[in-house]
């Protein structure tokens, strides 16, 4: 194992953010994988209510407005 | 016990990656600053995630009129979402983000408040008027989120803080907002705008109040200008009902606030100064804070 996969599996967080590091350097390896999984399950969080709000938003467009912006949202 | 802005850094975390704050107390370790720049870091890291759809959102803007936006909103939008969206896209469309705040109902936007991109509010919070901002920010110290108020605080103009401390009649919600504010300029203005008549009837709230709140103004008052923090400190620490003094030091003892309570009574007159070291209370608590001294670190 390199240096830096040791470092990815001790310290997760300060792999895939990389900053603050004099911050991230103080977390245990057990904080540093807690918070990158909360990190993660709150991006997906994050990630369905907005599409699911883009779609609830479209459905209470106009119709006259409606294609466009469902175009402009989503390509299609 | 970690200090109120380390447990305000840490509950803003917490709300963050959607979890109790009790599962990330380890943390408190780290301070309050530490725990800010790692906040960041982690709130720049999910906005940045959604960017691109942020854009695509704020490419409707000449499709969609003001009024229409707020009716989208406020019918199929959850405020938590409005909040994250709605930085981004007012940022972008600055001209059109007072109209559209204008319209949304106070509640809605309290409820929007707390998920709004920690980047975008110092752009925000200087450019938005009083009149629109003092309805939100009453809703906020109702429910009693003063973590998310102190965040635009935070932020607010000489002029918007002013106008704060006229409108808003809570002296708790103005002390435990205050007291979460990080920048100690904010918090002299907040102090200075409030005057010497207001600051004393803080002070008064404070003693018949809850002890946090008391707390939270002892910790506040060490953190501003000497003058300003006078006569509010004299109030407390130089009553002239020693039973008061008394109860004053009680709460600082057990709500962890005792070195912010010794320092902060360096602004007393020597007189004052006198008649507090004299009292038998004062002289426990600082024989109490002198045993920390020489106590060994674990």
């Amino acid at each position: 194992m390199d240096k830096a996969e040791a470092q990815g599996a001790d310290n997760p967080l300060l792999d895939e953010l990389g900053q603050p590091r004099a911050v991230l350097d103080k977390l245990t390896p057990e904080e540093s994988a807690l918070l990158l999984g909360l990190l993660r399950k709150a991006k997906v969080a994050h990630q369905r209510s907005l599409n699911e709000s883009l779609d609830d938003g479209l459905k209470v467009l106009p119709r006259l407005i409606r294609p466009a912006a469902r175009k402009i949202l989503f390509g299609r | 016990m970690a200090d109120i802005l380390t447990r305000a850094q840490l509950s803003l975390l917490a709300a963050l990656l959607q979890t109790d704050a009790a599962n990330l107390s380890s943390l408190e370790r780290l301070g309050a600053d530490d725990l800010k720049a790692l906040r960041n870091a982690m709130s720049d890291a999910l906005f940045d995630e959604q960017a691109e759809v942020f854009a695509r959102v704020g490419k409707l803007a000449p499709l969609v009129p003001n009024a229409l936006v707020v009716n989208v909103a406020q019918r199929a939008v959850p405020p938590e979402v409005a909040g994250r969206v709605g930085g981004a896209v007012g940022l972008a469309h600055g001209d059109r983000a007072i109209g559209v705040l204008s319209g949304l109902k106070p509640v809605y936007l309290a409820d929007a408040a707390p998920y709004v991109d920690p980047r975008v509010i110092p752009h925000f919070a200087p450019r938005l008027p009083a009149k629109l901002l003092i309805p939100a920010a009453k809703e906020l110290l109702r429910r009693r989120d003063y973590l998310t108020a102190s965040r635009f605080v935070e932020f607010a103009t000489d002029e918007l803080i002013v106008a704060f401390e006229r409108a808003i009649d809570d002296d708790e919600g103005i002390i435990l907002t205050g007291v979460l504010v990080s920048d100690t300029k904010v918090m002299n203005d907040i102090m200075r705008a409030a005057g010497t008549d207001r600051s004393l009837r803080m002070a008064r709230a404070a003693i018949t109040g809850k002890p946090e709140v008391l707390a939270a103004l002892l910790s506040l008052l060490n953190r501003i200008e000497p003058e300003l923090a006078r006569p509010a400190v004299t109030a407390l620490l130089g009553h002239s009902d020693t039973d008061v003094v008394a109860y004053v030091l009680e709460v600082a003892g057990r709500e962890g606030v005792v070195v912010e309570v010794l320092e902060v009574s360096a602004v007393l007159d020597g007189e004052a100064r006198a008649r507090l070291a004299s009292l038998e209370a004062w002289q426990h608590l600082t024989r109490e804070a002198e045993s920390w001294e020489h106590e060994t670190p674990a």
